[in-house]
């Protein structure tokens, strides 16, 4: 498949050297009406070139609104306080709203977790596709459209000439996250981000469609951003993880060893929920995530952590390479 | 008891279904009948020069003279037959009324879209200007934008669009507020959208439904406006034939038994604003049954 995306944002030589994606100290402050939190308060992660790299967490980790950071499309009333975002080498953060405009969808797109959301219900799917590529590459209409057909093609749409016309109800929940993928890789992107793009979906449409996502992005030497709270999505396809917590990271690193022999004690709490074969029932870890109304005075684990001593939580443990690895923990 | 609060809810769904179906299934009569009078309107007035006579020509005719197969609505006081003045008038009140809406809507979706998508402070100022323009009753409001401009047939138009945008752009508004934060918005905006392109792109045709119903009702109460204006002496001018001025022609007649002269085009105005009224109605109904 010809790649119709051109190069609207030229990195230094040196930049395409280093990782991709590089996401630095980065801390939000949300206002609500019930006052101030603190949803991100230390994300640090990358994205090499050519990886597939998850993000595990549960809900309110952070996993989401990171990603939304890295778009520049926080919600209303939530600011970034410190941080930096650099991809291929430019700060993101920095970025005027048109040079911004330039790279979303067409170096880093994005796919949600419900499809059928994500689609305009009034514009057929074809033309949704078409769409992103004429306004990223000039492309004509035909072109754009036939492009587009590929694209269905690709993400294993049957007839895809045909279902190009079709609107999105007339699309099943896997065909549309499908379309939704085909979408996102118009403009073939260096970075995708799935946040959860399988959750939604039959189990056994998953396997199909994740499977067809890591193939789509190995081919075009792109990177994928995987959100998940699937450890075993996660354990499938990932090369590296990243594992947040109450918007911090607590370990990151490669997913085998980081998946095998946890370091962070909330790594092994979550490995240990899915492995189901040990007890013959899951477990919960006890508890519940920690409100993030103020800045953490210790590690945001510490009140779950069933090793937890005096220091947990007098003082927040820093991000630091270990066993290959980076982790939060001061017991390791 | 509750075997007969059962059956009784059951009978209201079941009413409920019916009424429901009867409408989707759709042969809405009352749209057709309305279309069809609109139409015959329409054709009228596009035809009015060859059907009817000379509608400015002062004493073709005999004064006041009552309905007869010659002068199928009677005659006024200016000797003119009333029935080519009410099709030559619904050229004049139709234009207008479309003219006026199409405006009225041009400048007001957009404004109401973006008013909703960008919020802050431009929500807040365009609301409260089109809350002050709506504080007034159209017609007063009309009539003092009137008297400050003058009343050609272009300003009437300007004014009509400036008394009916506040409608457009704050039924605008209310129906995109549920889609700004929509993952397809978003979705939009990840793929490098322009603000210009995601309001006419994604999200003013999702609303087009809204717009549709009251474009109807909107060229209803433009025509009311205009021949209110026009009723009152500071619309369209004699002798331009415009329904609300023979309204007004004809009112000193009424006592004196000749009713023909305000009544015609007093019907005219009536069927044509029951019929838009009609058609937006249907319409809306459609639209809210639509799963």
């Amino acid at each position: 498949m010809t790649s119709v995306a051109p190069d609207p944002v030229r990195a230094t030589d040196d930049a395409r050297d280093g990782d991709l994606l590089v996401v630095d100290r980065l801390a939000a402050r949300a206002r609500t009406r019930q006052g101030e939190t603190f949803p991100l308060q230390d994300i640090t992660f990358t994205v090499p070139r050519n990886a597939i790299v998850g993000v595990v967490g549960e809900s309110g980790s952070g996993k989401s609104l990171t990603t939304a950071a890295i778009l520049g499309l926080l919600p209303a009333g939530v600011a970034l306080t410190s941080g930096t975002i650099l991809f291929e080498g430019r700060d993101l953060l920095t970025l005027p709203e048109r040079q911004l405009r330039a790279i979303r969808g067409a170096k880093i797109s994005i796919v949600f977790q419900n499809p059928r959301a994500s689609l305009n219900p009034v514009i057929s799917v074809g033309k949704q596709i078409a769409e992103v590529t004429r306004v990223h590459t000039g492309a004509g209409k035909r072109e754009a459209w036939e492009h587009a057909v590929e694209l269905l093609d690709g993400m294993g749409i049957r007839n895809a000439r045909r279902r190009a016309d079709d609107y999105p109800h007339q699309y099943s929940g896997g065909m549309a996250q499908r379309a939704a993928l085909a979408r996102a890789l118009a403009c073939s992107p260096r970075l995708l981000i799935a946040d959860e793009p399988t959750t939604g979906l039959d189990a056994t449409v998953q396997e199909d469609v994740l499977e067809l996502l890591v193939t789509r992005i190995r081919e075009r030497d792109a990177s994928l951003l995987l959100i998940s709270h699937d450890i075993g999505v996660i354990a499938a396809t990932c090369d590296e993880v990243v594992v947040m917590y109450a918007g911090t990271v607590l370990e990151s690193g490669p997913a085998g060893p980081i998946l095998e022999g946890a370091l962070s004690p909330y790594t092994a709490a979550l490995v240990a929920c899915f492995d189901v074969t040990e007890s013959g029932r899951m477990r919960a870890i006890p508890g519940s995530t920690p409100v993030l109304t103020h800045a953490h005075a210790g590690c945001p684990f510490a009140s779950r952590c069933e090793v937890a001593e005096p220091v947990c939580a007098d003082s927040v443990p820093a991000l630091e390479e270990k066993g290959g690895r980076r982790v939060a923990c001061h017991l390791r | 008891m509750s075997t007969s609060s059962a059956r009784e809810t059951a009978s209201v769904a079941a009413a409920v279904r019916e009424r429901a179906g009867r409408w989707r299934r759709g042969t809405p009569t009352g749209r057709l009948v309305a279309l069809g009078v609109l139409f015959a309107i329409v054709v009228l007035a596009i035809f009015a020069p060859l059907i009817g006579s000379d509608p400015e020509a002062v004493d073709s005719f005999g004064e006041l003279e009552a309905p007869s197969g010659a002068h199928f609505f009677g005659t006024d006081q200016f000797g003119l037959d009333v029935f080519s003045r009410v099709i030559h008038a619904a050229r004049i009140d139709l234009t207008v009324a479309v003219l006026a809406s199409l405006l009225a809507l041009v400048v007001g979706m957009p404004l109401g879209a973006l008013a909703a998508y960008r919020r802050g402070w431009f929500d807040q100022v365009t609301m409260r200007i089109a809350e002050s323009f709506q504080a007034f009753p159209a017609l007063l409001l009309a009539m003092g934008v009137a008297a400050a401009l003058g009343s050609s047939l272009r300003n009437l138009v300007f004014i009509i669009a400036i008394v009916n945008a506040p409608v457009y752009f704050r039924l605008t508004r209310n129906a995109v507020i549920p889609l700004r934060d929509s993952d397809y918005v978003i979705m939009a905006r990840a793929a490098g959208r322009s603000t210009r392109q995601i309001l006419f792109g994604h999200i003013l045709p999702n609303v087009r439904e809204v717009a549709i119903a009251q474009f109807s009702v909107n060229c209803a109460w433009a025509i009311q406006i205009l021949a209110g204006l026009s009723f009152i002496g500071i619309g369209v001018r004699l002798p331009t034939a415009e329904w609300g001025l023979m309204v007004r022609l004809g009112t000193d007649y009424i006592v004196t038994g000749e009713w023909w002269v305000s009544v015609f085009p007093g019907l005219a105005i009536i069927v044509v604003v029951l019929a838009l009224n009609e058609i937006a109605d249907s319409f809306r109904r459609e639209v809210s049954l639509r799963p």
